[in-house]
């Protein structure tokens, strides 16, 4: 600890104050992905039901959303948004302008949109890898479409989802690195910031890459153990 | 024979020193009025201008333009993707310990703009939200000077232009001419309380050409050039198709 503080004390760049931008960064980085994901989720499992349905009318739409949110750039995505919106007229002196006035939420909402599209489709293909055998004892059960959904098919579907959903999260992850471009400092702001006021790309990059690197390693870790919990009917023994 | 060799390496030198490389000079632009792009394409400004007076001194070429982002542009240098940052630097300590300055060539001083219904006063400044560009002396100085504002930094001036207009923030703190040239014919936006030019120990001494600590002659080779141009005029023929008042120093 003692020999800790005494390399902050004698470099330069990673004082106490550059360190708490960093932290600033990670809890920014952490707050945006884990709610865009949480709500991102949310979202997806209704759509994801709804993508699989065989009435065009409401497999369309679905579809529609996933292939426009999944065949842009989400940087292009958060410029529509962020930028976007101010050219309504009025929108800065209406109730919305609270939500949009800070870059917080229009990024949140570009992000989830994002990640709710990807989800979808994650979840669409686990619920149409459904056994057919299933669905056939489900209803010779004189299981409900309802019943059937909650009971069997989406439980089973979720388990199948886990590592495509893994790889997702820690897309996310990364992705969230361009929230830097619309002013929030999140890590790679945080990096930005260090960078430009010391002139040293390297040290402050690395660093900032190395958080990173331990985040993607923690999900990793965690998704390891949800799959041995989860999937260990599927493990070989 | 030695002769000859001798006289002939006396030409070789001659004409090299003659055919001298243009000197590569990197600018973050645009940055109207001091760099930008003319409607036909090319560079100009008033640092292009007086940079090219600078290159003929020494060379007589002008300067071979390199276009860099600002917060790359010592690291450009330091890499030797160009010899020279002619680009609005301002002196201080942090940047003399990566690079070597001419003596300054001109100052000009900070000012806020922001929305004439607005009513910001930089006197008042709690909780306000005022735009700078990341890593300039106006970051530094609202970082420093005002703790009670809410700074948002950005890579490039043109997008905090854009989020002032879109009503994200109260005001932005921009050198003076820059801010004026960027607000032109936008009449919702002024000049907001008086131009800033102290403290020095923020705003420093001035703006100078920046080289390698290595490049010590090129450096002094600029100095000389820059101060020639300041007696015979040219610099001052410069500065007033650009500028209603003095930045010279």
């Amino acid at each position: 600890m003692d020999a800790l503080l005494a390399l902050i004390d004698t470099n330069k760049i990673f004082n106490l104050t550059t360190l708490g931008h960093y932290w600033d960064g990670f809890v920014m980085t952490i707050q945006l992905v884990a709610s865009s994901l949480l709500i991102g989720l949310i979202i997806s499992v209704p759509l994801a039901v709804m993508r699989t349905s065989k009435n065009p009318f409401i497999n369309y739409p679905v579809w529609f959303f996933t292939y426009v949110f999944r065949g842009t750039p989400l940087l292009i995505q958060l410029y529509m948004i962020y930028y976007g919106v101010t050219l309504i007229d009025g929108i800065q002196e209406s109730v919305f302008w609270v939500i949009f006035e800070r870059a917080y939420y229009p990024c949140l909402i570009a992000f989830t949109l994002n990640t709710a599209a990807y989800t979808t489709e994650i979840f669409r293909g686990a619920i149409e890898a459904t056994p057919k055998g299933e669905i056939e004892a489900a209803k010779a059960y004189g299981m409900s479409w309802l019943k059937r959904m909650t009971r069997i098919v989406l439980p089973s579907a979720f388990r199948r989802a886990i590592p495509a959903y893994s790889n997702e999260v820690i897309f996310m992850l990364h992705a969230s690195a361009i929230a830097s471009t619309v002013t929030i400092i999140d890590l790679t702001g945080a990096a930005r910031d260090i960078y430009a006021r010391y002139y040293a790309p390297f040290e402050s990059f690395l660093f900032v890459a190395a958080i990173y690197l331990s985040i993607t390693f923690t999900i990793i870790f965690i998704f390891k153990q949800l799959e041995k919990r989860l999937l260990a009917h599927l493990q070989p023994r | 024979m030695k002769k000859t060799l001798l006289a002939l390496a006396g030409v070789l030198s001659l004409t090299a020193h003659a055919e001298m490389d243009s000197i590569r000079v990197a600018v973050d632009a645009p940055y109207p009025p001091f760099e930008y792009k003319a409607p036909d394409g090319t560079l100009t400004g008033f640092e292009v201008e007086l940079g090219n007076a600078v290159c003929q001194e020494i060379t007589k070429k002008d300067c071979d333009w390199v276009i860099q982002a600002w917060d790359g542009i010592i690291p450009g240098l330091l890499a030797r993707k160009y010899d020279m940052i002619f680009s609005s630097m301002s002196v201080n300590e942090e940047r003399k310990e990566k690079v070597l300055f001419s003596k300054p060539y001109y100052q000009v001083p900070s000012a806020y703009f922001a929305p004439v219904k607005g009513g910001f006063d930089s006197s008042m400044t709690k909780g306000k939200r005022i735009g700078v560009q990341r890593a300039t002396v106006q970051d530094n100085y609202i970082t420093e000077m005002k703790k009670d504002a809410e700074v948002v930094r950005y890579t490039t001036a043109d997008d905090m232009v854009v989020d002032l207009e879109g009503g994200r923030l109260d005001a932005i703190f921009v050198d003076a001419p820059v801010g004026e040239d960027m607000l032109k014919g936008k009449a919702k936006f002024a000049q907001s309380g008086e131009m800033v030019t102290q403290p020095i120990s923020i705003f420093g001494e001035g703006i100078a050409a920046a080289f390698r600590k290595r490049d010590k002659d090129l450096a002094e080779k600029v100095t000389v050039a820059l101060d020639k141009l300041k007696a015979n005029g040219t610099y001052d023929k410069i500065m007033k198709k650009y500028f209603s008042y003095s930045i010279k120093v």
